[in-house]
């Protein structure tokens, strides 16, 4: 095994983890990190793996560019009041924009400091989920709210 | 440095002690390692502690070091015998299932082929088992974990992350 390291602040292992497989198809087992953003995270390659892989696998890693979602609370009543609050979070300084998709729609969130909220109300009984807008290399996470 | 057993002799009435003997019975400070040196060392534990340091995770499908930097230990054993004990808490998001096991210089796992020697759903886990037929050399134990079916699993450090070896006959 091939350990390949490099600085990394903010990480989302599985959006992160996702992208080097997609890049090194066969040839990244994924990767490690250690609790200390001084110190380098570990991206594990195949033997096989070649420098211009490593190059590949650093190079993903520089661009990963992580989004995290939570949600206050999971349920909310459906009178078009009860309100559950998404925050979205893009720690890399110079994030790109995020959209989040909501039961199918878009809705761009807005980001201060890197970090923004989206409201969710419904008047009809039902589930709603929030994904990440084109997520590779950002972000994995999905929120699921029921109005009831 | 070569720790050797020596057995203790029958004594008996008018029989005397020669320096040699009593030098392999006890040791000296001129460089002869006895018994006694040969009991302590099997009885100095190499504890390791890794605490409020943040979480460890990985997203791995093959066995990897945990921490190859703090969670090691390296003993020399005297009969060719190392005890390893590691107690953590661990979580699993998404995914399968873990493995956790102990790695001898860095070449073989001390556990089963797939999940090691344990496994969870998350919580404290403790790992322990014997190396044998070891060189009486210097020998180092790592501790090492796998995710299965795209988990990402996490280590926390509070609690601690405890880690002893010692060798025993």
């Amino acid at each position: 095994m091939i350990e390949t390291n490099i600085i990394l602040a903010n990480i989302h292992d599985s959006a992160l983890d996702q992208a080097l497989k997609t890049a090194l198809p066969g040839k990244c087992f994924g990767l490690s990190t250690y609790g200390d953003i001084s110190r380098p995270i570990s991206i594990w390659l195949d033997d096989s793996a070649t420098g211009s892989d490593q190059t590949t696998a650093t190079n993903t890693a520089t661009a990963h560019d992580p989004v995290f979602l939570s949600v206050d609370k999971t349920s909310i009543v459906a009178n078009g009041t009860d309100t559950a609050t998404i925050t979205v979070k893009a720690p890399k300084v110079g994030a790109a924009a995020i959209t989040l998709i909501v039961n199918g729609a878009d809705v761009p969130v807005s980001l201060s400091s890197g970090v923004g909220t989206v409201s969710i109300t419904s008047l009809d009984k039902t589930t709603i989920t929030a994904t990440v807008k084109s997520p590779a290399n950002r972000s994995t996470d999905a929120i699921t709210i029921q109005a009831v | 440095m070569s720790y050797v057993w020596t057995s203790t002799p029958t004594w008996s009435a008018m029989k005397g002690i020669d320096y040699i003997t009593l030098n392999q019975l006890i040791g000296n400070s001129s460089g002869v390692f006895g018994n006694l040196d040969y009991l302590y060392n099997m009885l100095v534990v190499q504890p390791v502690k890794v605490s409020n340091s943040g979480t460890y995770t990985t997203t791995s499908a093959s066995y990897v070091d945990v921490d190859a930097t703090n969670l090691k230990i390296t003993i020399t054993p005297t009969s060719g015998k190392v005890f390893v004990i590691a107690g953590f808490n661990v979580s699993i998001s998404g995914g399968s299932g873990m493995g956790f096991d102990l790695i001898l210089d860095s070449t073989t796992r001390l556990g089963a082929t797939t999940l090691g020697l344990a496994t969870s759903v998350g919580g404290h886990i403790v790992v322990f088992g014997v190396f044998s037929g070891l060189s009486n050399a210097s020998h180092t134990f790592k501790l090492q974990w796998v995710q299965q079916g795209g988990a990402t699993l996490s280590m926390v450090t509070d609690p601690s992350i405890v880690m002893d070896g010692w060798a025993v006959n």
